[in-house]
């Protein structure tokens, strides 16, 4: 292992050349301090000084050079900053010519999102409302009729229950309504009506 | 390609010679120290924070270069789109003015409904908030053809909503009621700093208005 390893060192080794096919002899390296073997090679430690020297010659040169580099970017960096603030100075002076547009335009949109919000919140229910009002069978008469949270409530009054069904299948022919929910259905001996209270879901 | 760099230092005349090899890496090594320390160390720390700074600087003012580039373009968008509803704007501006105004609209409202047959018994404002107001509303007349009223109401040139109703045909006097919002949008001043809070939507607003025109 550490024949292996020492050629590569190039601090050199002390020349003891052993031929091929002469047995080592252990009376050289007698002595028990292993570096004893080792000495300067003169020639090896030219190389290793000429090789530093290049090296340090070499990083002399790089590190001003990358120095000139942040220099040359940090100018180009400042250059870029002018530019910007050029535009943006370009720019605020453009938008100040739109001022007006800006607050009117500002207002339209804050309008129509509230027209919005207002007709998706509480839909027409006029036309909804004449319909229930009109669509009745003889006989029968509509006492009340309620519009909260988004539902349309209808109370009817009429002498025949049958009436009743008929009043429901009426307003089925609304192809809009998608549920009719009978709430509530009695019959008032005293005047001889039934009373049904139906609440109108639309789709 | 192998780069001789001795070749190339010398060919740059960065040479130094001395009869002991080692006094020329001794001075390289010195010259190698007050490089590291006058260029590495100082000069380019330096010079790097500085770089740091600017840069962040530099992506400060490009967000800021953004944001008015969008507004530019909005603006010019919504100008656009204000000169194409030009005829529609004043109907909006109407629907939902920047003032209460409830004498146009009580006004307009009286009108419209006497037309129909119905007077106006009672009428409440109360302000719900900054851009909503409530109204109760009472009305004398035949309470079964009601819808009219209502028809009247969701017509009107002020953009007037239904919230509630209860129309009993036994008495209607006494109990048929019906409940209103009206809004309006205050004047606020704009911040140019920031961008605009959305888009003119030019075919809801034909769409909406074009048939009351």
């Amino acid at each position: 292992m550490l024949r292996k390893l020492l050629p590569k060192l190039s601090l050199g080794r002390r020349s003891n050349p052993i031929t091929e096919g002469e047995a080592p002899n252990p009376q050289i390296h007698s002595s028990p301090n292993l570096l004893d073997m080792y000495g300067t090679d003169p020639a090896a430690n030219s190389h290793f000084i000429s090789q530093a020297t290049s090296s340090l010659k070499l990083f002399i040169l790089i590190i001003p050079a990358v120095f000139l580099v942040s220099l040359f970017i940090n100018d180009v960096t400042d250059w870029r900053i002018g530019s910007t603030k050029k535009t943006i100075e370009r720019l605020n002076i453009e938008i100040l010519d739109y001022n007006d547009t800006a607050a009117e335009a500002n207002k339209i949109i804050q309008k129509i999102e509230i027209y919005k919000q207002a007709r998706a919140d509480h839909p027409r229910i006029a036309s909804k409302m004449e319909f229930l009002l009109t669509n009745v069978p003889q006989d029968v008469v509509i006492s009340e009729i309620r519009y909260q949270d988004g539902n349309l409530e209808v109370k009817a009054k009429t002498p025949r229950a049958l009436n009743l069904a008929l009043l429901i299948d009426n307003y089925f022919k609304d192809k809009s309504i998608s549920e009719i929910i009978l709430k509530s259905a009695s019959y008032d001996q005293r005047d001889g009506l039934f009373t049904s209270e139906v609440g109108v879901v639309y789709k | 390609m192998k780069l001789n760099t001795t070749a190339l230092l010398n060919s740059a005349r960065f040479n130094y010679q001395s009869s002991d090899p080692r006094r020329t890496l001794k001075f390289f090594l010195v010259v190698a120290f007050f490089d590291l320390v006058i260029f590495g160390l100082f000069g380019m720390h330096l010079s790097l924070a500085s770089l740091k700074v600017k840069r962040a600087e530099l992506e400060t003012l490009k967000d800021r270069e953004k944001v008015l580039q969008d507004k530019k373009f909005q603006l010019v968008d919504a100008d656009s789109a204000m000169r194409k509803t030009k005829d529609i704007i004043p109907l909006l501006n109407t629907a939902i003015p920047s003032e209460d105004d409830t004498h146009v609209f009580m006004s307009e409202l009286v009108e419209k409904v006497s037309f129909e047959g119905y007077i106006p018994s009672n009428l409440d404002f109360y302000k719900t908030d900054d851009r909503k107001m409530s109204a109760a509303l009472r009305f004398e007349g035949d309470p079964s053809e009601m819808y009219k009223v209502v028809n009247v109401l969701e017509n009107l040139s002020r953009l007037t909503v239904v919230t509630y109703m209860h129309i009993v045909t036994d008495d209607p006097a006494l109990y048929s009621r019906i409940e209103t919002a009206i809004f309006k949008v205050s004047e606020t001043p704009l911040d140019l700093s920031e961008a605009l809070n959305g888009t003119i939507d030019v075919e809801f607003l034909k769409k909406e208005f074009k048939p009351a025109l």
